[in-house]
């Protein structure tokens, strides 16, 4: 018995041909066609390793050492493209770990069918399996290599320039260099940039909290107005809060722009009437709160619409019993809306609030359009203005000032922020909590 | 599975251990010598080249520039040389792509700008020897000299001076301007020949126009433009080096008040960078909404269109109308100003009371792109363009002052002003580095800041000298921060 266990751990000869070499274990089971395949990747990759693939991942840690003389058509290496090669060679690396992996596991499994003595998968019978027996594999792994290739590899690639000084005066043809953590140290050490991004963060966490809150219970409201009974030609108002949302944002907030500017028509009004002062300007340099306030507003008006289709539809699937049992036990119109109507709302609605909240943190386009004037509040801020969110900011930085490193360092911060306020908001909202409420 | 697993780790470290092997010292490339640097442009013109040509705006929409690249392939056309509009934004960055592969092959910019380029390594340093330049006075041409390998090379092949004049409406001047705008009966109106009177009109027209109507017209924010009330107290951009920044110099604040005044008249419809653009409607509408502009003389011709039309409108002919336009739009130097400062006070005594002043001025040069596969081509282009006949073809259709002395001395009027201007030290050159870039973004703000407070602000922050001194103190410290940072 001690033997026969012995002979069962023991790794079947074409499993520990395949961990050689890809595909000959498959040829030494007689599946030609799937170990020549096999075999043709692995030499196709040791080729591609020999001819570019070591060179690209060599070109990560020392990003070029040879630096180019355009003006003597010298060519030299191109930091920023050898690290974006770099990182697609590890991916590609990472790929062919997988395919290495799965081979492996062919052959593991090849050679267990013969062991019991099965008949061994021919190529089209193989090629079958794959498309019959694993067609979901087929459909998804689709899809997450563009995954890989549009998301995840300009994600590493814009994170990895956080840990560069990339950018300013550092531009090709001149190399670029590692600098660990110095970006982060920047930002956090060197005044200019700790008091802008305290003063900026700020106003972005408010910015984003009263804007998803004013969003959705605007729309909540807006919902339950349509959906009031006393309310006729219900048809007839809804168009009017499609027309705000069917008309794009920034045609929107331009229009907006010129209504509140210093020579457009509300100011004009608001002055004629002695309403504001003759100084008073919603657009200009001190503006802060009468620009913010303006951006809620614009904000409100593009965005209340979505959020009350949204309270529409959930609000039709409200189970009126509740209301009618509420009524009879003597519950007002408020307690049904705060203890009926907002809990389940909210419920079916958390992952919405959530992904506002994220939306109205990065909502870049509001205060562009809103100021379009390219003057920083220099005498405050560091490249940004009162109304600056910290995505404005980044662009102001990376776009406009071209710190590419700072910018990545930046958004590198607001990612790890982002994720866990988004992650812990979840993991204690009711739609995770209490999943099974409302089945 | 444990040999797999040894197999992965093998093989990691393997990768591992070959990349920091591989990494080696980085190596510089040594000097060349001005024949080493200059080898591309000898030899004949490269056969069945296509050579992109950035141009501004301005040659586009006239169509001068097709104009000319037509001209250039006809007198090339042995070559089969084809040149193109690169079609490209006028500012397009030749630092961001260049090294990408995209670009023009040539290049119309300023010399700030260019030379930001020349220091980058992205356009090449030109065979003075076989362009005509034997015109272009010394500070001109020094706008592009760059000290490249111990060598004194230069980057760009100046074609046009910029800078600040004032253009006016002869047609909206007062009827009686002789007896109230003429004081030293020289036959010139008084508001295009001193501030102080130009802000005397300025503030009457607003007066009685209830703000619908300006004197002058112009936007606030413009650092270009608006430097001048720096420049012509005592103020510099660098001295010997970017370390030394003179914006805040002795006695700067008084030309400061001086811009905070003219804001006050001016009023917040000008705190905005869209007030250039919309000087050109307001200078040339039927209403005379605005008497002047200042900006820089290449605008004559836009101006001179938009009012055509405006005459054509009101039922002139096409020939009529231009030559109207031409008659009533008058370009003469930027206005004097008044030593002590005080734009309001009234001059007893103007020749005594004011000053010409200094104004920021850059020189528009062509430049050749260092990732160009055709640098003869290029050239060819290059000298074509600044041939003499070419030059002043080109200031005749776009209105551009030349760089050619002789050529600015030819055409008189503004050209011959603007090189007197030059000549006579009361154009302050952009400096030619890349640490120029540094100081707009600043300056912009400053301005916005304090016209502000003289337009907008419900209490004023800048009343007192100190107050004004202690804005360009941090203007300068917010450039060094810039600066720094942008080079950390």
């Amino acid at each position: 018995m001690k033997k026969s266990g012995q002979e069962k751990n023991r790794l079947p000869y074409q499993v520990k041909l395949s961990c050689a070499f890809m595909g000959l274990g498959q040829l030494f089971c007689r599946q030609f066609g799937k170990g020549l395949l096999l075999m043709a990747v692995e030499i196709g990759f040791v080729l591609f390793l020999i001819f570019a693939g070591v060179e690209n991942i060599v070109g990560i840690f020392t990003l070029g050492t040879k630096e180019a003389v355009p003006i003597m058509g010298i060519e030299g290496d191109n930091s920023v493209k050898m690290l974006a090669w770099g990182i697609t060679t590890v991916f590609l690396c990472i790929l062919f770990g997988l395919v290495y992996y799965a081979n492996i596991r062919d052959a593991a499994y090849t050679a267990e069918e013969i062991r019991k003595g099965n008949r061994v998968r021919t190529f089209s019978e193989s090629c079958r399996t794959l498309i019959y027996g694993k067609f979901y594999f087929l459909t998804l792994s689709v899809p997450i290599l563009f995954v890989c290739v549009f998301n995840i590899m300009p994600i590493v690639f814009t994170a990895l320039v956080a840990f560069t000084n990339y950018g300013g005066e550092i531009v090709p043809p001149k190399l670029v260099d590692w600098v660990g953590l110095a970006n982060f140290g920047l930002i956090f050490t060197v005044s200019e940039y700790a008091v802008t991004i305290v003063k900026i963060f700020g106003w972005n966490l408010l910015w984003a909290v009263v804007a998803t809150a004013l969003n959705y219970f605007g729309g909540l409201g807006l919902a339950l107005l349509y959906n009031a009974k006393c309310l006729r030609w219900k048809r007839f108002w809804r168009i009017f809060p499609v027309l705000a949302y069917a008309i794009p944002g920034f045609i929107t907030l331009t229009g907006f722009r010129f209504l509140f500017s210093d020579g457009g028509p509300v100011v004009g009004m608001l002055r004629e009437w002695g309403w504001i002062s003759e100084q008073f300007t919603f657009i200009g340099f001190d503006s802060k709160w009468s620009l913010r306030l303006l951006g809620f507003f614009a904000c409100a008006w593009i965005s209340v619409p979505s959020v009350m289709f949204l309270a529409t539809g959930i609000l039709s699937n409200v189970n009126r019993d509740m209301y009618e049992a509420a009524s009879l036990d003597g519950a007002n119109a408020w307690q049904c809306f705060v203890h009926l109507t907002l809990p389940f709302v909210l419920f079916a609605t958390m992952p919405v609030l959530l992904n506002s909240f994220i939306g109205n943190f990065n909502n870049f386009s509001i205060f562009y359009f809103l100021r379009p004037e390219v003057t920083y509040d220099t005498v405050n801020y560091f490249y940004a203005n009162n109304t600056d969110l910290l995505i404005n900011w980044i662009f102001n930085l990376t776009v406009d000032k071209k710190l590419y490193s700072l910018g990545s360092a930046l958004s590198m911060v607001l990612f790890l922020f982002m994720a866990i306020v988004s992650l812990v908001v979840y993991m204690r909202s009711p739609s995770y909590r209490k999943e099974d409420t409302y089945k | 599975m444990r040999s797999v697993r040894k197999g992965c780790v093998c093989l990691c470290l393997l990768l591992a251990t070959a990349s920091m092997a591989a990494c080696g010292e980085r190596t510089q490339n040594g000097t060349f010598s001005y024949e080493e640097l200059m080898a591309k442009f000898e030899g004949g013109i490269e056969q069945n080249a296509t050579i992109r040509v950035l141009d501004n705006q301005m040659a586009i929409e006239t169509g001068h520039l097709q104009e000319i690249l037509d001209a250039f392939n006809e007198r090339y056309s042995e070559y089969n040389v084809n040149a193109v509009d690169a079609n490209m934004d006028q500012y397009v960055d030749l630092e961001q792509n260049g090294p990408d592969g995209y670009g023009p092959d040539v290049l119309y910019q300023a010399n700030d700008m260019l030379m930001r380029y020349a220091e980058g390594g992205h356009i090449l340093p030109l065979p003075t020897e076989q362009l005509d330049i034997s015109a272009i006075s010394e500070a001109t041409m020094d706008a592009y000299l760059l000290e490249t390998y111990g060598l004194d090379l230069y980057y760009g092949m100046p074609v046009a001076q910029q800078s600040t004049v004032l253009t006016y409406r002869k047609d909206l001047l007062p009827a009686d301007w002789e007896t109230r705008w003429d004081d030293d009966r020289n036959g010139v109106p008084d508001m295009v020949e001193n501030l102080n009177d130009l802000y005397a009109y300025s503030l009457e027209v607003k007066e009685a126009s209830g703000g619908e109507k300006y004197g002058l017209y112009m936007s606030l924010l413009d650092q270009y433009f608006n430097s001048e009330y720096l420049l012509s107290y005592g103020a510099y951009v660098f001295g010997e080096t970017s370390e030394d920044i003179g914006l805040n110099a002795e006695g700067v604040e008084t030309g400061l008040n001086l811009f905070r005044d003219m804001a006050g008249v001016l009023g917040s419809h000008c705190i905005s960078q869209d007030a250039t653009t919309q000087a050109a409607t307001y200078l040339t509408d039927a209403n005379g909404t605005a008497f002047c502009t200042i900006g820089t003389p290449d605008w004559l011709m836009t101006f001179r269109e938009n009012l055509a039309k405006t005459y054509m409108r009101a039922g002139d002919d096409a020939e009529t109308a231009a030559r109207k336009a031409e008659e009533n739009l008058v370009v003469v130097a930027p206005p004097d100003l008044p030593k002590d400062g005080n734009v309001k006070k009234e001059l007893t005594n103007a020749a005594e009371e004011t000053f010409e002043p200094v104004t920021m001025g850059g020189v528009n040069a062509f430049a050749i792109s260092s990732y160009t596969k055709y640098p003869k081509a290029s050239l060819a282009f290059v000298k074509f363009v600044s041939e003499y006949e070419n030059l002043k073809w080109r200031s005749e259709a776009l209105g551009a002052v030349p760089a050619r002395e002789d050529l600015a001395e030819e055409l008189g009027g503004v050209s011959e002003m603007l090189g007197e201007r030059v000549a006579g030290g009361k154009v302050y050159m952009m400096p030619s580095t890349r640490d120029t870039q540094y100081i707009w973004p600043p300056l912009s703000s400053m301005f916005n800041d304090v016209a502000t407070d003289n337009t907008t602000r419900d209490n004023p922050k800048y009343t007192t000298k100190e107050s004004l001194r202690a804005v360009l103190d941090k203007l300068v410290e917010d450039i060094r921060s810039a600066m720094a940072l942008g080079k950390s």
